[in-house]
């Protein structure tokens, strides 16, 4: 009976790493299923500016863990010395700010496809190479780094020609962030967060 | 019923060390490298000047090239541009050791001069010969030569003290720099560098202005995605064989 506990005991213990590990093709599922819905924001008319940044923040809320991403880019001391109602505050505008730059840098759609090459594990992320390919312009290789951080795959950071979102954001921020803190930063995004809409690359 | 008990208990425990697993798992741990950049309040200073630049020539330029000229054309001079490079990717190339893209931009070249009527139609991408540049900044960093320090070059815009050497040897031993000026046409090389950046400017009209609107730090975001792109582009690693997020470890 004891031994028949202890193989139940590793059983479990297996069954239950596996709720966060991750598995390839899930991973590439996910990614491919962002691709998928990427592409029709693309195909939004450029006139619907509303309905292209819906759609994203909804791409974004669905499958982009925000709070996190936020956590990182602010760093671990600032983030220790904030209280989670202004953390929580940051994390919205943050959202907003985001959604503000790829609605802006998000072209139409002129035939592009999205394809998922290669997924690999390391450690507890997968990292899913896509490319953008267009007829019309250079391949976009994008990096995404997938992590399940108990409520499924998220997105936590990605690079685009071999640009990471995280250092870039982190990097735009420092100043700001070491000058006038977490504060600075939330008043700065507010402001820049109500900037009228940016003309789109092929409008 | 016992066992089942135990079963039970064993069960929630493991799924509780679960949740805990996921709990750490939003430890931060940053070893993002520090960008060296110790000339930085000179580098702003050339920044202030080359968005001056910027706002008041070159991009009412990239405007105007748009608006004279239809895709179809602008197309074609940019590619009759990058075939001119296509000698200089492949001596940087076989410096590196990488005989194959060498020997690819020979192709291209060859190609693209002869079928693409001057370069002017990319047929060599067309069929399979794909492109990519290499210059001398990727030579010496294949040869170990450190970046240095952040460097943002008057009108040239961001680049390292490696990378600003490599442009400038670029634009003395660029096989077609040397024909030109032999033949006493070193006004071609002058005007090839002008067209080729109001070309750059014109295809990244909104993807910089907007840029721009939406960082809080523009400099900032200039380096960085120089940097990260340069990197990138040394390592010469396709999209789906490099490390993409090296050292920035969120654990």
């Amino acid at each position: 009976m004891k031994k028949i506990g202890i193989i139940i005991t590793l059983i479990i213990c297996v069954l239950s790493n596996n709720v966060i590990a991750i598995n390839k093709e899930d991973a590439n599922q996910f990614v491919v299923d962002i691709g998928n819905q990427a592409i029709k924001i693309l195909k939004i008319p450029v006139d619907d500016k509303e309905k292209r940044k819906k759609e994203l923040q909804n791409l974004l809320q669905e499958k982009f863990d925000m709070p996190f991403i936020a956590k990182i880019i602010l760093g671990k001391e600032i983030y220790k010395n904030t209280s989670e109602e202004k953390f929580r505050k940051f994390s919205n505008i943050f959202e907003i700010h985001i959604v503000k730059i790829y609605s802006s840098q998000l072209g139409t759609y002129k035939g592009q496809k999205f394809n998922v090459k290669n997924t690999e594990i390391k450690k507890k992320d997968a990292f899913v190479y896509s490319s953008i390919e267009s007829p019309d312009f250079p391949n976009t290789n994008i990096v995404w780094r997938v992590r399940d951080l108990g409520e499924g795959l998220k997105v936590i950071d990605m690079q685009v020609e071999g640009v990471s979102l995280l250092r870039t954001k982190r990097n735009d921020f420092k100043m700001v962030l070491d000058s006038q803190g977490i504060d600075g930063l939330i008043m700065t995004l507010e402001s820049m967060n109500q900037i009228p809409d940016l003309k789109i690359p092929g409008e | 019923m016992r066992f089942l008990f135990k079963f039970l208990i064993v069960s929630t425990f493991f799924l509780l060390a679960n949740c805990a697993v996921n709990n750490n798992s939003q430890n931060i741990m940053d070893k993002t490298p520090q960008t060296q950049d110790p000339w930085e309040n000179f580098n702003r200073g050339t920044f202030a000047f080359n968005k001056v630049f910027d706002k008041y020539l070159l991009a009412p330029l990239a405007k105007g090239y748009r608006i004279v000229l239809p895709g179809e054309v602008r197309k074609g001079i940019r590619n009759f541009l990058s075939n001119l490079k296509e000698p200089w990717t492949s001596i940087n190339a076989a410096l590196q050791g990488d005989f194959k893209n060498s020997g690819t931009s020979i192709v291209r070249f060859g190609l693209n001069t002869t079928v693409g009527l001057l370069g002017i139609f990319d047929v060599a991408t067309s069929l399979g010969y794909k492109k990519q540049k290499e210059d001398f900044g990727q030579t010496l960093a294949v040869y170990g030569v450190d970046p240095g320090p952040y460097l943002v070059l008057p009108l040239l815009g961001p680049s390292t003290v490696r990378d600003a050497i490599g442009k400038v040897t670029g634009f003395i031993a660029d096989p077609v720099t040397i024909a030109l000026n032999q033949d006493g046409k070193e006004n071609w090389i002058w005007i090839g560098t002008a067209v080729n950046g109001i070309d750059f400017r014109e295809q990244n009209l909104e993807k910089i202005d907007n840029l721009e609107a939406t960082s809080v730090d523009f400099y900032a975001t200039i380096r960085s995605l120089y940097l990260e792109r340069r990197n990138r582009m040394i390592r010469n690693q396709s999209a789906d064989q490099q490390d993409p997020f090296q050292e920035f470890d969120i654990e």
